[in-house]
């Protein structure tokens, strides 16, 4: 506790706060453009920084895993564009809800669900850090394997209009997520003889052309004048108190995908994009045939913030804990502590854990202070809904370009973005559920290789079901996850 | 029977899902193993999903990412543009890109937008042409520091 309290007294001194502040900022203003995440930044950032103090670097790095994630909705939500992949699942219910003229309640509404939830997960963090440093190096290829199937089960709650379609759909997803070099035998897959697939399909450019390209053909193929239909900011409704509300009247859904998020965060290599959808599924599930999720449920923007920000508390421990970094954004953080002298692990984490408390409160400051200044942001931002779509397009095209070449550097993947946009068009077009395809080409990796490593431990002897408690923990989750959508849907038939 | 538009895209899926079933094939039994129940699932639904087609045609349009009806605004009443001039208009971005460089070819692909489909004067095409090309300009060449693909003008340029 003392240790709490020495950082964060650490975090609040002058002229300590500003670099929280400034590293905010800059995550913010580069978390909009599409492509550039918040690990991008840090990457920029680390050479600026190698003759900083740590205290300093913990302050910056911080903000700048904090900062970035909720900015990101905010692309997501107007232009169907995620800002960073982990907000891809925010514009499934976000970007619909902007067409509905409704963009100033989703954004309020994920400004208030990232703060809320990162302040679930940073203290989730605090009190599972002795638990953690006993159970973290138990997680094994098991675990994740019955994570990814827990979340490929959620597809099928997802899917609204017909099954056959949504499960085509995830099928396709699994199966471009195949496309490349066998994780297991380096054998190559569906690559057409090219050397550009056998590093398989870019997950950001699948996203920009499935979700912003093909919107961008639909906004033109439609005539819309503006992209929520309004052409002044006076007729559009939803208002910013409305969207606070909703995270109260969806406690449940909030809390639910925090504890989602803090514990996916937890396990090293999965990330926030497979946060954002497990929670996501989850809610749609839990909501059975009350929702309309994919048409603008406001508790489709809940799940996946709430889910992404506690996201970040969780995957700082693994990464202080015991030097594994379980996302992109730690990975750089862990190589910028390592320049300074610093090495996670039980030193850390007994001997300066007052510098740990402060990475901790550098990232909760960040967390809330985005979020703040979005909830500030919400009306210029809704403005951008009433904006005349001739005019939008040019940039959103820009945006897409950018985001998609951004992430390797290839200008192939530009090509892929508009072949998946022309793709996810003609889905859209003729009813064929977009979002089951999304869910399964984020999970099919990590599917597929802990299947290979749970199937060769299996082989060897190595897996025992009752020393693996969380595989049984999983196992029911997903058991329920099937079942219990179907109770009350059997007791209501006899009735 | 006549095939509609959306039993068209069922084909296609069908087709997509046939090469990827050729490939499957040819791959070891540790490559196939996740590939194989997925691309035979997808097939054989694709099938059914033919089946359903020839019995009650999709209607076509206005559905969600989940599949349920499209939200609705004050003007959204009619698919009143060719869906075909739209594509064209999107996929002129790779094409221009291709021809001219990426930062070049985004900006001249801004301004015919503006000045043609958005009917905008002259001046704010160009300026909204020059203000595409600098914000990738910016962002790719300047602060992710990538070499800015050049196109095919450029290389024969510098080929001649």
């Amino acid at each position: 506790m003392s240790a709490a309290l020495d950082g964060l007294a650490l975090v609040l001194a002058w002229p300590n706060i500003l670099y929280p502040i400034a590293g905010t900022l800059l995550a913010m203003c580069v978390a909009v453009l599409p492509g550039i995440s918040g690990a991008t930044l840090m990457a920029i950032v680390i050479p600026l920084t190698f003759h900083w103090d740590t205290l300093q670097i913990l302050l910056l790095f911080g903000a700048l895993v904090g900062g970035a994630t909720f900015m990101g909705s905010t692309t997501a939500i107007l232009f169907n564009i995620p800002g960073t992949g982990p907000n891809a699942a925010t514009l499934l219910d976000g970007y619909p809800m902007a067409r509905q003229g409704r963009a100033r309640t989703a954004l309020a509404c994920s400004a208030l669900s990232s703060a809320l939830g990162s302040t679930v997960g940073v203290f989730l963090l605090i009190l599972l850090i002795p638990a953690v440093v006993v159970l973290g190096p138990r997680m094994g290829p098991p675990e994740y394997l019955m994570l990814s199937l827990w979340g490929l089960v959620c597809i099928v709650t997802v899917i609204r209009a017909s099954v056959v379609k949504g499960l085509v759909m995830a099928g396709f997803g699994l199966l471009i997520s195949l496309v490349g070099l066998d994780p297991m035998t380096a054998e190559t897959r569906y690559t057409l003889g090219t050397i550009y697939l056998q590093d398989g399909v870019g997950l950001i450019p699948v996203f920009v052309g499935v979700f912003a390209i093909a919107e961008i053909i639909d906004l033109l193929a439609t005539g819309r004048r503006t992209v929520s239909g309004e052409t002044d900011v006076a007729a559009l409704g939803g208002t910013t108190a409305e969207g606070v509300r909703a995270v109260f009247r969806h406690f449940g859904v909030f809390l639910r995908s925090s504890l989602i998020g803090t514990g996916i965060g937890v396990v090293p290599g999965v990330g926030g994009t497979v946060a954002g959808f497990v929670a996501y599924g989850e809610a749609a599930r839990v909501a059975g045939k009350d929702g309309r999720f994919g048409e603008g449920d406001i508790r489709g923007v809940i799940a996946p913030e709430a889910a992404n920000d506690a996201k970040d508390g969780g995957s700082l421990l693994p990464a202080l804990a015991f030097g594994v970094p379980a996302s992109a954004g730690t990975a750089l953080l862990l190589v910028a502590l390592q320049i300074h002298g610093v090495t996670p692990g039980g030193d850390l984490m007994t001997n300066d854990l007052d510098l740990v408390f402060v990475l901790i409160w550098s990232l909760f400051i960040s967390n809330w202070l985005s979020s703040l200044l979005g909830l500030s942001l919400v009306g210029p931002l809704a403005r951008l809904s009433v904006v005349r779509v001739s005019r939008l397009v040019p940039p959103i095209l820009a945006l897409s370009v950018i985001g998609a070449f951004a992430y390797r550097g290839r200008v192939t993947d530009v090509w892929l973005a508009f072949g998946f946009g022309a793709a996810g068009y003609a889905a859209r077009r003729y009813g064929w559920p977009r979002i089951p395809f999304i869910i399964a080409i984020v999970l099919g990796p990590l599917f597929e290789v802990n299947l290979g490593l749970s199937l060769r431990l299996h082989e060897l002897g190595r897996i025992d079901l009752w020393t693996r408690p969380s595989i049984l923990l999983v196992g029911v989750l997903i058991a329920l996850s099937v079942a219990v959508p179907r109770l009350p849907r059997r007791r209501g038939e006899r009735s | 029977m006549s095939v509609g538009r959306g039993t068209g895209f069922t084909l296609a899926l069908l087709a997509v899902g046939v090469v990827f079933l050729a490939q499957t094939i040819g791959l070891s039994p540790t490559g196939r193993r996740v590939a194989l129940p997925a691309v035979a699932l997808v097939t054989l639904l694709l099938l059914v999903q033919l089946i359903r087609d020839a019995r009650a045609p999709v209607a076509e349009g206005g559905e969600t990412p989940g599949g349920g009806a499209a939200p609705t605004g004050p003007d959204d009443d009619a698919r009143s543009r060719s869906p075909w001039r739209s594509l064209a208009w999107v996929l002129a971005v790779p094409a221009m890109i291709a021809i001219a460089g990426l930062c070049e070819g985004v900006g001249l692909h801004a301004f015919a937008f503006l000045r043609v489909r958005g009917k905008e004067p002259l001046p704010v095409a160009a300026l909204g042409g020059l203000g595409v090309a600098a914000l990738v300009w910016w962002i790719v060449g300047t602060l992710l520091g990538a070499e800015l693909p050049g196109g095919l003008i450029l290389a024969t340029i510098a080929g001649g």
